[in-house]
């Protein structure tokens, strides 16, 4: 070994040794400026590395299937719930959108009315045999649903709470003909009484009754309750007029009503439990212009109407005993 | 035909650039044979393998090559690593030459010795003397480095003797 060091070998070596000194001071000075050598073997070297890069993704997509399996498992377990999750929170987005929209509807009901106290539900069936589009809602006494409650939507009247459960309540619509509304045209302030025939409703219109035979209401007139009687507030939209003809009777008018509301088809309904002016339920319908109709009253009218009549033949007899 | 004695030696040279130039690639792909965030460095057991069958000049060379490759794909100052590859080398065939035999157990001793000498080297130019953070987590990351690159010293020294039995007269044994 000692003649290695004498050798020219060994003085050639550290020449190269003093060689690379220089160049890495000279690449120090340029401030990591790539010196000539390095350029050179990098231009040799990038197609070299470009080749493993490619070895490597290939190498490395085969095997992560076998050694990335337990963090792939959990990772599919993880994404798993947070699908769930975000599944759960679609429904409640959903949700917040239709209670939102539904709110909006009762804030643009209290604008008009701003007594009215309102219970929203939804309609959980709808009899199949039915013509007059009336249903069954989910809501009853319990959330302070009574009979004769007005049923609206945000577009306008639906109907009248006709029964009522704990839980559940019966809606009859304005295109059955039991229904008795107090109404009134907005432009020309006549009144009528609103109810419902067995044609209309099969086209899904109801008819404004009793209308003065001079009336001026024109087609597409409003149509809203009139309030007075203390079974529906003031100003709830029934519909539009459609077409206006002379009753049966040839005294009065009647007018068909294209109903605000597509009472076939809505799917929630708010039912007004409270507002200013509202009557006691236990009294029979009341129409606008005070008389009153109902199986109670006119079993009650038939009654007074036989007790008035004995009472008469009573008393001829007996101003016929006296003569 | 028998090939000329310099043609074997400019081929078998060929040979363990190429398988050099490759080697470094490999050491610098993405993602490959890494473990727990630890890569082998394949110049060293490369230059080491074939500084025990060459004669030192060669072998310096050689391991400046080796060196500058690694420095260039490790970004450090260009002749950092070439320097002390080409010293180790150097040394390493002297030894082979007059100290120490040709077998397994001598040339791990030698990858494992190069591979930590390369290692604080940087280590000392490149993370104590800049008194970094975390500077004691660098080393136990370099030693990491070191033993598993000396792991891959037996399949590359197994092909650069093949490799030299084929285009030289005699094997260095």
């Amino acid at each position: 070994m000692r003649e290695f060091f004498n050798s020219l070998r060994f003085k050639l070596l550290m020449a190269a040794l003093a060689v690379i000194a220089g160049i890495m001071l000279y690449s120090a000075s340029t401030g990591g400026l790539a010196t000539l050598p390095e350029k050179m073997l990098s231009y040799a070297l990038v197609p070299f590395q470009k080749l493993s890069a490619v070895i490597s993704d290939g190498f490395t997509d085969f095997f992560s299937v076998f050694f990335e399996a337990r963090e792939n498992y959990e990772e599919n377990q993880q994404l798993k719930e947070d699908i769930a999750e975000l599944r759960r929170q679609l429904v409640e987005y959903d949700n917040a959108i239709t209670e939102n929209e539904r709110l909006k509807e009762i804030l643009e009901l209290k604008e008009f009315n701003p007594d009215i106290q309102l219970q929203d539900a939804g309609i959980i069936g709808r009899d199949p045999s039915d013509q007059f589009g009336a249903f069954t809602i989910d809501k009853g006494t319990i959330h302070g649903i009574s009979v004769w409650d007005p049923v609206v939507t945000g577009d306008g009247l639906v109907g009248y709470v006709s029964s009522v459960g704990p839980t559940y309540a019966k809606i009859t619509t304005i295109l059955s003909p039991t229904i008795n509304v107090g109404a009134m045209e907005k432009a020309t302030k006549t009144t009528g009484n609103i109810t419902g025939s067995i044609d209309l409703a099969e086209k899904g219109l109801t008819q404004m009754e009793l209308l003065p035979r001079d009336t001026e209401m024109k087609e597409g007139g409003l149509v809203v309750t009139a309030g007075t009687s203390g079974y529906y507030p003031s100003d709830i939209v029934i519909g539009t007029v459609k077409s206006i003809r002379l009753s049966d009777s040839g005294i009065t008018k009647v007018a068909e009503i294209q109903p605000a509301v597509d009472i076939t088809g809505i799917k929630h309904v708010f039912v007004i439990t409270d507002f200013l002016g509202k009557q006691s339920g236990e009294d029979s319908v009341r129409w606008e212009d005070g008389s009153s109709q109902s199986e109670e009253s006119s079993e009650e009218r038939k009654e007074s109407s036989e007790t008035s009549s004995e009472d008469s033949s009573d008393s001829s007899s007996s101003d016929t005993s006296e003569e | 035909m028998e090939m000329r004695k310099s043609t074997r030696t400019t081929i078998k040279w060929g040979l363990y650039v190429l398988l050099l130039f490759f080697l470094c690639g490999l050491q610098s792909a993405p993602g490959l044979f890494s473990i727990w965030g630890v890569k082998p460095v394949l110049v060293i057991p490369m230059a080491v393998a074939v500084a025990f069958f060459e004669r030192e000049v060669a072998t310096g060379i050689y391991g400046l090559l080796a060196g500058f490759l690694w420095d260039i794909s490790a970004g450090k100052l260009f002749g950092f690593y070439g320097m002390v590859v080409m010293v180790c080398c150097v040394v390493v065939t002297l030894l082979t030459m007059y100290c120490i035999r040709v077998n397994l157990i001598n040339i791990l001793i030698a990858c494992l010795t190069v591979s930590l000498l390369c290692g604080l080297w940087d280590y000392v130019f490149y993370n104590l003397l800049w008194n970094y953070e975390g500077v004691g987590l660098y080393f136990w990351k370099m030693l990491a480095r070191t033993f598993y690159t000396t792991l891959w010293m037996p399949p590359i020294y197994y092909l650069v003797r093949w490799i030299t039995g084929l285009f030289s007269p005699s094997v260095r044994a």
